[in-house]
């Protein structure tokens, strides 16, 4: 059992995925990551997350529903929307982080996660 | 055309045609025919009955030629065509002559022939004129005193036959003279007559004929009028009096609003098709607005409406208009007033075009450059991620030299991300769709603070910045993030067309109900023939392509965009060489969504 804490992270776009996974780990979190909706949703039962960044735009289930669901089964989970949309059209969330995503503003958000 | 020659008598053809005319104007051979009868019996009888008395069979011969003579004389006359005059009257007269010598041949006074006179009298009688009358008292006591002088009476009866007779002879002429007078007038007057009513019945015809002709030209007018009528389906066309009464509805009003033109002419009012939430803003916008002609219960929106439509002549505005079924269709309303040919006012002509599809359009058009945007973006996202990871990996730091590549990689990166946003902008604003959050701050305060982010720009480019507003916060209404936008982009666009030196003011002005935000240059000014198109998308000015200054033309469209969605305006005045000034006008508290007059559109 990893000591690190568990980040998970929704996102269609590999690029985007890999960028995520590159700054999360240099902050000391594992990644799992999900392309899709569903695929998070159905690994709901293995992992314990502490931190979930989402997309909106996603293929099949939308980042708004997946949020949903990922509040509900994690209360605890501190939740990111993470999206090229206008962060008026974000759903409700802990943090918003627009694209596009540095370090800076990433590291600015986990701040307030750390205890 | 059957009916008019059934109706009109063709010319020239009268009473006189008909069946009866050779008895009413009889050839002479024709009225003589019964005398030459009459004397061919006479003579067959004369010679053929033995008692019959002959005193003088020579003198009965002559007076039957002079009958014969006179009939041959009647048969040319005939063939000349003369029925009238003095030369067919001596035809009665010969006949006289001859049955006279045929009565003096036959005995004289004892003559059963002496009556057969009677036939020439009667003609000559019935001639027009009292003196054949004397004609006839003449020949007939001729006829009756030429055998005295042969043979001279006994006694004074005798003379006095041939007094008597000839008076009566006469007085019978008389008679016969005045009836026929009588008769020949009236057959005059009704001659005249039917000359009367033909030439009525004729004016009648041709009054007629006129009077379809022109009901074929309305006809026509009406069924052009009716064809272009029935074929405006694409809009709904409604005429209404001044109270809003329907008084006419075309078949696109039927199919646009569901109701037929029998219903909607059933004295339906035009706010059933206005919803509430339309007539309220409507009455809000010009709440003072009342129209003199309406009746009181009628909604003020549409008061305001047939006001403004009186006021300006004409009204457009696009509203949500409610059908018969309970939905709502996007429409353009365009309101004028009906006037009648003596330029009395007689109601309203509303035209609405149904907007539902260039709704859906722009609708379409706003989701397409939104998803280009987004799909632009990601990419983009992408690149600016990976530059800041590769900038701040901690592992492997950069050399110099690779810092100041990667910065200028990352700089490139996030000019195309402004554009794409100004992109997404503008289209959202095209299709009249951009939120604004309305907050009250001071203007002041948002001019300073735009002031100072151009601060660095305009130091790179040695320009003196400085501002000219009161000490005295002004609060106003507005989205503070979008007008600091607008300010920004007027202070860039002033600082980049000004030459190194120059000087760039902004300056706040306080009106009544409204604030003037300027910004003011020294710079190059804008030619005159390229100030129309100041606004069009992507245009930049021949300054700023001559003189090398970078930008794309969007940063104005935005601007006014911002400025027009506050319910404000923006103007400038601009010299070439002295510099420009632009201005923006904005409510200090705006209108809620105010109806947009065509003049407001480009």
């Amino acid at each position: 059992m990893s000591v690190r804490p568990l980040a998970l992270v929704v996102e269609d776009s590999d690029d985007q995925s890999a960028l995520l996974r590159h700054l999360l780990e240099r902050e000391g979190y594992e990644v799992f990551n999900a392309p899709n909706a569903e695929t998070a949703v159905a690994a709901f039962g293995d992992i314990q997350p502490r931190l979930a960044i989402l997309d909106l735009r996603l293929p099949g289930m939308s980042g708004t529903e997946c949020a949903r669901l990922v509040r509900e089964r994690f209360p605890d989970c501190f939740l990111i929307v993470s999206s090229v949309l206008d962060t008026a059209d974000y759903p409700a969330a802990d943090a918003a982080l627009p694209k596009p995503i540095t370090g800076a503003d990433l590291r600015k958000l986990l701040e307030r996660l750390t205890p | 055309m059957t009916a008019r020659s059934s109706l009109t008598a063709p010319s020239g053809v009268t009473v006189e045609d008909r069946w009866y005319r050779a008895f009413s104007r009889a050839t002479p051979l024709v009225k003589q025919l019964p005398n030459t009868i009459a004397m061919a019996i006479a003579l067959v009888l004369t010679f053929g009955v033995p008692d019959l008395p002959i005193t003088s069979a020579a003198i009965t011969l002559w007076g039957a030629g002079i009958v014969f003579a006179a009939t041959a004389y009647a048969a040319i006359l005939g063939w000349w065509h003369r029925l009238d005059g003095l030369l067919v009257f001596v035809i009665p007269i010969l006949d006289m002559i001859g049955f006279g010598m045929l009565r003096a041949g036959t005995g004289a006074g004892m003559s059963i022939f002496a009556s057969l006179v009677l036939l020439p009298v009667v003609w000559l009688a019935m001639a027009p004129g009292v003196r054949y009358v004397f004609v006839v008292l003449a020949m007939t006591s001729l006829i009756i005193l030429t055998p005295y002088f042969v043979n001279p009476p006994s006694t004074s009866a005798d003379w006095l036959r041939g007094v008597i007779s000839p008076i009566v002879y006469a007085a019978a002429a008389a008679i016969v003279n005045v009836l026929s007078r009588q008769q020949r007038r009236r057959a005059e007057q009704a001659e005249q007559l039917v000359s009367d009513r033909t030439k009525a019945l004729a004016e009648n015809q041709e009054m007629i004929a006129q009077l379809r002709e022109s009901e074929q030209q309305y006809r026509t007018l009406l069924e052009s009028f009716e064809s272009l009528w029935s074929s405006i389906t694409a809009q709904a066309v409604i005429a209404t009096d001044c109270r809003g009464t329907i008084e006419a509805w075309n078949p696109g009003a039927e199919r646009m609003l569901g109701l037929s033109s029998a219903e909607a002419l059933n004295g339906v009012r035009i706010d059933r098709f206005f919803p509430p939430s339309v007539l309220s803003m409507l009455a809000d916008v010009h709440p003072d607005l009342e129209h003199p002609l309406a009746p009181a219960d009628l909604p003020p929106g549409i008061q305001a409406l047939f006001a403004r439509a009186d006021a300006d002549s004409t009204v457009e505005g696009d509203l949500e208009i409610a059908t018969v079924g309970g939905s709502t269709v996007p429409a353009r309303v365009t309101v004028t007033p009906r006037k009648s040919g003596t330029g009395e006012q007689r109601g309203y002509l509303l035209v609405i075009t149904d907007e539902t599809r260039s709704v859906e359009v722009a609708r379409m058009k706003d989701e397409f450059v939104g998803m280009i945007s987004h799909e632009l973006r990601t990419p983009l996202s992408a690149i600016i991620g990976f530059i800041d990871l590769l900038r701040n990996d901690p592992e492997t730091p950069l050399s110099t030299e690779q810092k100041e590549f990667v910065s200028i990689i990352e700089r490139n990166a996030q000019r195309l991300l402004a554009l794409v946003g100004d992109l997404l902008f503008t289209a959202q604003v095209e299709s009249g769709r951009f939120p604004l959050e309305y907050q009250t701050v001071d203007i002041c305060d948002s001019v300073r603070t735009a002031l100072r982010s151009s601060t660095p720009h305009a130091q790179r480019e040695g320009i003196i910045l400085s501002a000219a507003v009161p000490e005295d916060p002004v609060m106003t209404l507005v989205d503070a993030g979008r007008i600091g936008q607008a300010l920004d982009n007027l202070l860039s666009n002033a600082i980049k067309f000004t030459p190194r030196g120059g000087r760039v003011t902004a300056g706040v002005e306080v009106r009544p109900d409204e604030v003037v935000l300027s910004v003011r240059d020294t710079g190059l000014g804008i030619p005159k023939d390229e100030q129309g198109m100041l606004y069009n998308r992507f245009f930049r000015a021949s300054t700023a392509t001559r003189n090398a200054v970078p930008g794309v033309g969007l940063g104005l469209t935005i601007t006014r965009a911002i400025v027009i969605a506050h319910g404000g305006n923006m103007d400038f005045t601009s010299e070439v060489g002295g510099g420009t000034e632009f201005r923006i006008t904005l409510p200090i508290s705006p209108k809620s969504d105010s109806i947009p007059v065509a003049a407001d559109h480009n």
